[in-house]
């Protein structure tokens, strides 16, 4: 049996060939998919993990007790480093020089080993280091008290308490401040607190043998431990965990996953001595979330495209329909049962598939590797997939093919679905299910409050999944009575034939019309959701970033940045804090004449007014304050109304009232956080908080954000600025779900989409000439010119293409714009509008196009090389 | 005057000559049977003739137009059979109007699936016939037909040869069939072998 189907498959090598590569270009999108989302899953992870300051903090009761767990955990394998350290609060920090006494008011003091600065990145230190004995500054509370390494500092660590002296031997930028400074509760996790604006660092035994005995300490388990955000009252002894991340592999949901059972496994290592915050998977659990959107992006654009990629390997079974025919009816006739005839329909497609899957996962491999590069370690479930799917598709294509040679078609008149209306109802199905999934706020991933995984809502896949369906067969409805409409009841002219050839080619029509609409379609789908994926991803960056090059953690280095070259514009802001009512909210004080020299502004960032508007209004009243919906809504606010926030006073430390006015409603805002926040005028900001000056500036690049960024690193490294770059923020942003690289799933797929529209019309033609082989011959022999003849194949061809071009560019734009809507949770901000990207699709064209010529001239080659006396005489 | 003059034809298909040098002359308004076994030749004449196989060697010489009949009717499937005779129709020819002369002015908008074999045949004749030839090859045009059938198919050639003055070369293994013409030519692997007046 395997010899017949051999030697059967090699009767014509032409036909297997072109199945094969059918199959493996099938077989090759659906590994690269496969290869692409897994290495993009392991970048959500590694962004995730890096993106952790600190893993795990656990409080524990003494010194003591922080060196014995930081030891025993240190110890356990998947822990990169476990450092005993410990937070306070200070009173107040003063200095004594030449210029008299300078004091700074309260914030807080970290502790840790000496020699453990490196196993974490909080601390950066700028200049010194950290020695026994002698403290490192932050850089803001080193510029307050004008202190220098050298420098003797007293820090009083409550009121009341006699200060202590010690030596300035650093200053260093501390990071994360918020995380590292967090109140510690572990049985309400992490919650990131108001930043400290004076932060001292010292070594662990110099905090326990000077600063720690004036201090109480808080008790883990104590109602202190989850006290408000910034208001710590004694000494938090713990441990800092930094967990190996080669200990958290795969997915971010794998890695939660590990990262949980590692941790969970630490802590029954040390029942009662410690229990974590745990930072790290708070944000896997986050990723986790995002990668559920990238698997939805996964089978929302790849596996329509692996399917129709499918139809074509049918098209191109039914290339060797002829000789099927011949085969099948020979063993039929020897009595060979249906049973036997699957059976070697699976064994060819077994052969065929081993050797296209194999070649699939070779391009798959090819192609992420040249995309992504690096190891694709997922690979050994590529090559299951892709013969799978091969073998899927070579055996549903055999099948089919094997039908139509035996002329098991369909009772003639209109098809059952036809009859039953499928087409209309499949999408009206697919609007209902749009509707009702748009009701819910299309909620993609679900969190269910009993369970805390992550899953995708398998409902939000119906309704492109169905308007796929309605879609196909209202083509095929659509396209009879187009053809029948187009086409004369009796010909009589040469346009006349061909168009009613046409109208009554009916299958063939079908299948060409539908595989080729349906990849455009696809492709078309493809290039909006990605065009408007890039644009929003840009749109998150800025949006997350703030400008094209961000400098922060130094002051007045406007003018010092605006000279560096490539710099088109800047402007400086403040970013502070500021209570409303209870609720803390970061505050931006701009200036609104120079903001937009610096950044840009989108409408949609504001609620009831334009960009150009809200910051008219801003100019309009210096104590005037845009708010965010939730503030408005909350407070009853409305637009005029005074509203008394308690800021941040950076003289004293302490929070004192400050009027405002209420100017409009802010919902985005450039480096603003997600949730709510404010922005008001610098200047009148700077005079309630007595800041010494803009913290942030942005600027705007006239080139590549990136070279810039270095410029301006490099002319302003003796300042300590922290300088970010809109570039490489748009491949660390990892709480949305644009860490997943679009542009190499569009590349692939679109090299995809391009090579197989072209396939499809080759294939076309050349099934068209195999099946029409004998009635082109008939008209050769009847006198017709090889071009008339040919045109029977290209007319048929340019048909399809129109039909083709036109409903693909609606379809492909309705999907796209449902996949946008439905994945809406995925882009932040939304996006205004869908990006049509006219230069991808006159590509798209131009390919499918040059595949309609080259197959016409192929049509025309066939018809003059047809073997007139051998095919008339085939039966 | 000859409408065909064939001369020292040879067709061979890889090894195998199918025609050896083949000589035949067909005169006007003549008819000539072509008989033989299967695989004797008779198609690849017809075809040489009709000029859709060429020679590897020798000449054919036509002196007006030829149409042919082929044994399975080769209707243009989805053509309805007006459109399948007017499709090839010489400007002067009324499709409609062979159509009813062979009776089929019943169905002059069937497509070719919706007639009998018979019907398909005839249709067949009139699209040849549409072509206003000076000569007629058939090639078994009652090959797939009942007896009844293929004798009203053969009269109705008869008829139309006899009204219209063209020549016709059927080629058949049926002697009832090669005995209706006015020649019978015989072919035998290739060669011809027999040649006979009525």
């Amino acid at each position: 049996m395997t010899v017949y189907v051999f030697r059967s498959l090699l009767r014509s090598p032409l036909q297997t060939l072109t199945r094969v590569l059918v199959l493996a270009a099938s077989a090759a999108l659906l590994g690269a998919m496969l290869l692409f989302i897994g290495h993009s899953l392991r970048t959500m992870t590694g962004g995730a993990v890096r993106s952790v300051p600190l893993d795990w903090q656990g409080p524990v009761a003494s010194e003591r007790a922080a060196e014995h767990v930081a030891r025993r955990v240190g110890a356990e394998p998947g822990i990169r480093a476990a450092v005993p350290t410990a937070t306070a609060p200070f009173a107040a920090a003063e200095t004594r020089g030449a210029a008299g006494v300078i004091q700074a008011g309260n914030g807080q003091i970290l502790a840790l080993p000496a020699n453990a600065l490196g196993a974490f990145g909080t601390v950066r230190l700028l200049h010194g280091s950290l020695v026994p004995g002698a403290i490192v500054l932050d850089q803001q509370l080193a510029a307050t008290l004008q202190a220098q390494v050298g420098d003797t500092v007293s820090i009083s660590p409550r009121r009341g308490a006699r200060p202590v002296a010690l030596r300035v031997s650093g200053i260093a930028i501390v990071g994360a401040s918020d995380i590292v400074f967090q109140p510690l509760n572990p049985l309400l996790g992490p919650a990131p607190a108001q930043p400290p604006s004076n932060i001292i660092v010292m070594p662990l035994g110099t905090f326990a043998s000077r600063v720690a005995p004036a201090l109480a300490t808080v008790a883990p388990s104590s109602p202190a431990a989850a006290a408000v955000p910034g208001a710590q009252s004694g000494v938090s002894w713990q441990v800092d965990v930094q967990v190996d991340p080669q200990a958290l592999t795969g997915s971010p949901r794998h890695a939660f996953d590990q990262a949980n059972q590692l941790r969970n496994r630490v802590e029954r290592r040390l029942p009662g001595q410690v229990q974590f915050v745990d930072n790290l998977s708070d944000s896997l659990s986050t990723s986790a979330g995002d990668a559920l959107y990238a698997e939805a992006l996964f089978v929302m654009l790849a596996v329509p495209g692996a399917l129709i990629g499918l139809g074509l390997v049918y098209l191109a079974a039914l290339g060797a329909v002829e000789r099927d025919r011949r085969a099948l009816f020979l063993l039929h006739a020897r009595g060979a049962s249906r049973r036997r005839l699957l059976g070697l329909a699976a064994l060819e497609s077994a052969l065929l598939a081993a050797v296209a899957g194999a070649l699939g996962v070779v391009i798959a491999l090819a192609a992420t590797r040249a995309l992504v590069g690096g190891a694709l370690t997922n690979w050994i479930l590529v090559v299951p997939a892709c013969i799978g799917l091969a073998f899927l598709g070579a055996f549903a294509a055999r099948v089919a093919a094997g039908a139509v040679a035996l002329g098991e078609r369909s009772r003639p008149g209109a098809p059952l679905w036809q009859r039953l209306w499928l087409d209309l109802i499949a999408l009206a199905v697919s609007g209902l299910v749009y509707w009702l999934t748009a009701r819910t706020g299309f909620s993609a991933v679900i969190n269910p409050d009993s369970n805390p995984t992550l899953s995708l809502s398998i409902y939000m896949f119906l309704a492109p999944a169905f308007l796929w369906i309605g879609s196909t067969l209202l083509l095929v409805r659509l396209r009879a009575r187009l053809f029948a409409w187009l086409a004369p009841s009796r010909a009589t002219s040469e346009s006349g034939y061909l168009l009613a050839s046409a109208a009554r080619r009916a299958p063939a029509v079908n299948r060409g019309l539908v595989l080729v609409a349906l990849l455009l379609a696809f492709a078309v789908d493809l290039e909006i959701f990605t065009a408007t994926y890039d644009q929003q991803s840009r749109v998150d960056a800025q949006l997350t970033i703030g400008a094209d090059v961000v400098i922060s953690g130094a002051t007045g280095l406007q003018h010092k940045v605006a000279q560096v070259p490539g710099v088109s514009g800047t402007t400086a802001l403040d970013h502070t804090y500021a209570y409303v009512g209870p609720d803390l909210q970061d505050t931006f004080g701009i200036n609104a004449s120079t903001f937009t020299r610096g950044t840009s502004l989108r409408d949609s960032y504001f609620v009831g007014g334009t960009a150009h508007e809200m910051l008219a209004r801003l100019r309009a009243n210096a104590d005037a304050i845009l708010v965010s919906k939730e503030t408005v809504t909350d407070y009853s606010l409305r637009r005029g109304d005074l509203l008394k926030l308690r800021t941040l006073d950076h003289r004293t430390g302490t929070f004192h009232v400050v009027p405002f006015h209420v100017a409009g409603i802010v919902q985005e805002f450039p480096s603003a956080p997600r949730d709510s926040f404010m922005v008001a005028n610098l200047a009148y900001l700077l005079h309630a908080t007595h800041d010494p000056g803009p913290n942030v500036m942005f600027a705007a690049a006239a080139g590549s954000p990136a070279p810039l960024a270095h410029r301006i690193a490099a002319a302003t490294a003796r300042d300590g600025a922290i300088v970010k770059n809109i570039s490489e923020q748009t491949t660390q942003t990892v709480s949305s779900i644009t860490t997943v690289d679009l542009r190499g799933i569009s590349k692939i797929e679109s090299a995809f989409a391009l090579v197989l529209a072209a396939a499809a019309m080759a294939l076309y033609v050349s099934v068209a000439l195999v099946e029409r082989r004998q009635e082109l011959a008939t008209m050769a022999a009847l006198g017709k010119s090889v071009g008339r003849v040919a045109a029977f194949i290209w007319s048929e061809l340019a048909l399809i293409l129109a039909a083709s071009v036109v409903l693909a560019a609606l379809l492909g734009w309705l999907l796209a714009t449902m996949l946008v809507a439905m994945l809406q949770h995925a882009f932040d901000p939304p996006p205004d509008h869908l990006a049509l990207p006219w230069g991808s699709f006159a590509a798209l064209l131009g390919v499918t196009l040059g595949g309609a010529v080259v197959a016409t001239l192929i049509a025309v080659l066939a018809v003059k090389r047809l073997p007139l006396g051998a095919v008339l005489r085939e039966e | 005057m000859s409408v065909l003059v064939a001369q020292a034809v040879e067709v061979a298909y890889g090894e195998a000559k199918a025609l050896a040098g083949v000589d035949l002359t067909v005169a006007p308004g003549e008819s000539v049977a072509l008989i033989g076994r299967s695989g004797s030749g008779k198609t690849t004449l017809l075809h040489v003739l009709a000029g859709l196989v060429h020679p590897g060697a020798g000449s054919v010489a036509r002196a007006g137009t030829v149409a042919v009949v082929f044994q399975n009717a080769n209707l243009i499937p989805q053509l309805s059979t007006v459109e399948n005779v007017s499709f090839s129709a010489a400007e002067t020819a009324d499709g409609e109007e062979l159509l009813g002369r062979v009776g089929l002015s019943g169905k002059l908008d069937h497509l070719p699936s919706e007639l009998s074999g018979g019907e398909a045949q005839r249709a067949a004749i009139a699209r040849a016939l549409a072509q206003q030839p000076d000569v007629l090859l058939c090639d078994e045009p009652t090959g797939h037909l009942d007896s009844d059938t293929s004798a009203r198919v053969l009269d109705l050639i008869e008829a139309l040869r006899a009204e219209l003055g063209f020549a016709l070369v059927i080629a058949t293994h049926d002697p009832d069939v090669a005995a209706r013409c006015e020649r019978i030519v015989e072919i035998h692997d290739g060669r011809l072998t027999v040649e006979a007046g009525r």
